[in-house]
């Protein structure tokens, strides 16, 4: 049961370091500051981007057939294992991570927003980003610890 | 860093005792290796069932597992 539950645990934290990273891949290249930079064909930034969304798209398309899989094959203690108290306190942690994260940004953001021309579309895209990708490295680093 | 300093545990000590393995006293109260390894080093503090659950699978009092220091 234990090697299963170990497989399983670590296959997650893999899945959810790719997905933070290609969202990032994904939405950095939209941002506002990047609209400047032209190119006749599709440029390195779209190659990135598309690759990103791909990745994002297909991490997400693995943990929902992976949560079917689990259901039908995987047993009860597996299951439970896999959701016990340790998993949930660290998604309740990682979700504070990313709370912090966010505010903490957009904290920044203002800031900047004082000295610098930020603009609202780019100040809360960031927000968005922080807010998505800090709590999915979060959790899966605080899955790593005493592994 | 222990998660709660105020609190002692035996575990690692108890299950030595019951010659079980850190993977057969999780198996026993239903949670993963990582969970017990986590108890026993302090760093994380479990609920009241997951106590009482980890005292059972030891066949011991759940106060010799866990105390206030």
């Amino acid at each position: 049961m234990n090697d299963e539950t170990e497989l399983r645990s670590r296959q997650r934290r893999v899945v959810l370091m790719v997905m933070a990273s290609a969202f990032l891949a994904w939405q950095v290249p939209y941002m506002d500051a990047f609209s400047g930079i032209e190119a006749a064909g599709p440029s390195a930034l779209d190659i990135v981007s598309f690759v990103g969304f791909i990745a994002w798209a297909a991490g997400l398309v693995w943990l929902l057939a992976r949560g079917r899989v689990l259901v039908r094959r995987a047993s009860p203690a597996v299951r439970s294992a896999l959701e016990d108290e340790l998993v949930k306190a660290n998604r309740a942690r990682a979700f504070n991570v990313g709370y912090v994260a966010a505010v903490g940004v957009a904290a920044v953001m203002f800031s900047l927003s004082l000295f610098l021309p930020v603009s609202g579309t780019d100040a809360a895209h960031v927000v968005l980003i922080a807010g998505v990708v800090t709590p999915l490295y979060a959790f899966a680093v605080l899955e790593r610890i005493n592994a | 860093m222990p998660d709660h300093p105020e609190l002692g545990n035996a575990l690692r000590e108890l299950r030595g005792e019951a010659g079980l393995t850190q993977a057969q006293l999780a198996e026993a109260a239903g949670v993963s290796r990582k969970t017990i390894n986590t108890v026993e080093n302090g760093v994380f503090v479990p609920s009241s069932i997951l106590a009482l659950r980890l005292a059972q699978a030891l066949g011991v009092p759940v106060e010799r597992v866990f105390w206030l220091k």
